[in-house]
């Protein structure tokens, strides 16, 4: 009976220890939440304010020949994969990459811990991501496209749409669409409409990426306050029911002693 | 002076949001300034100097490394990834 209690005794300290633990991780997790919506509500702002201007631009006659425009169905798919640069964000890793099934073919460009260590490909951190690091990746992702070295780009992010609930999606970027309704009328372009739409491309492919990657990074830290919440209540009726057993062990052993002290006494 | 609404956008936020009287950058045939009641125009921008003379007659400097002017009829949007203020 003795070890008994010993043992449970050990259990519900280690498991006070992960308490701990998962609970500065969640008190974290939730100073990060605003910040990391502010930065997505930003980001998105100017991604959506790039879209309306390429939408303008696309749906020009001019621009009909523009490389990127142009639809080729042979199937060489591009994915920017973004994930967490950490875990034990319950299934926020897990869900991206389970939505990759989906693409078995697709060369991947991973931006985030733990899909660059998957993946292998070279480190971007989803945390710290910048914009000057989106532009260089844009760029050369959009060269690649116009020379014809795959035919359509798309990004896998996770969409925030609450605190408890985030979805993984894809958004594809590249061949742009033309948006039915949408006119160019009475617009001036300088030097033309061909021209600035090549030009802005890369930057507007930056401008969507920042905006993925800013909304996925919301998503996890969304997603790991949740999980680390979950893991706090979790732990907290273990160490109930680890409490309740440690008790019985305890009084049983006391019990026992008195019994054999009475008999002992009695003989 | 006239006034009309300025936005510098970039991914990490709206670096100036407000009235301006004039904007002047490098525009991709040459130099060109902003003024209020300009035609519709997009054009794409050249690395250069970004000046911007605000509401109460401010001139505000910043570099600006490429990017898209957007003049729509309500306001003027600048969007770059890579604008920076003088200090």
């Amino acid at each position: 009976m003795g070890s008994d209690a010993k043992q449970l005794r050990n259990r519900i300290k280690s498991v006070d220890s992960t308490m701990h633990l998962t609970r500065a991780m969640g008190l974290v997790a939730s100073s990060k939440i605003r910040r990391a919506t502010e930065a997505m509500t930003k980001s998105r702002r100017y991604a959506e304010a790039f879209t309306q201007a390429m939408d303008i631009l696309a749906s020009s006659g001019e621009c009909k020949k523009s490389p990127y425009l142009e639809q080729r169905d042979t199937g060489r798919t591009r994915l920017i994969v973004i994930a967490g640069d950490r875990g034990l964000a319950g299934g926020y890793n897990a869900n991206v990459f389970r939505f990759l099934r989906d693409y078995p073919d697709a060369e991947l460009i991973p931006i985030g811990k733990k899909a660059c260590d998957k993946y292998h490909g070279e480190f971007y951190s989803a945390e710290h991501f910048t914009p000057d690091e989106a532009s260089g990746m844009a760029k050369k992702l959009c060269d690649d496209f116009a020379s014809g070295e795959y035919d359509r780009l798309g990004i896998v992010y996770t969409g925030y749409v609450s605190v408890m609930t985030q979805e993984t999606r894809v958004k594809w970027v590249l061949p742009l669409e033309r948006k039915p309704g949408v006119k160019s009328t009475g617009m001036i372009f300088e030097p033309d409409e061909m021209t600035v739409l090549n030009y802005a491309v890369s930057e507007y492919v930056t401008g969507i990426l920042v905006a993925a990657v800013r909304e996925s990074f919301a998503s996890e830290v969304a997603a790991r306050r949740c999980a680390m919440d979950a893991a706090d209540k979790n732990a907290q009726v273990m160490i109930d029911e680890l409490s309740l057993a440690y008790n019985r062990a305890r009084q049983g052993a006391i019990t026992q002693e008195l019994i054999e002290i009475v008999a002992g006494s009695g003989s | 002076m006239k006034t009309y609404k300025l936005v510098v956008a970039s991914p990490d936020g709206n670096l100036y949001d407000g009235q301006a009287i004039n904007l002047s950058l490098r525009g991709a045939d040459g130099d060109l300034a902003i003024m209020a009641g300009h035609t519709p125009f997009i054009t794409s921008v050249k690395p250069g100097k970004c000046t911007i003379e605000t509401e109460d007659g401010e001139i505000r400097e910043g570099a600006i490394e490429g990017g898209l002017l957007v003049v729509s009829g309500s306001e003027v949007i600048l969007l770059s990834s890579g604008f920076s203020w003088k200090e």
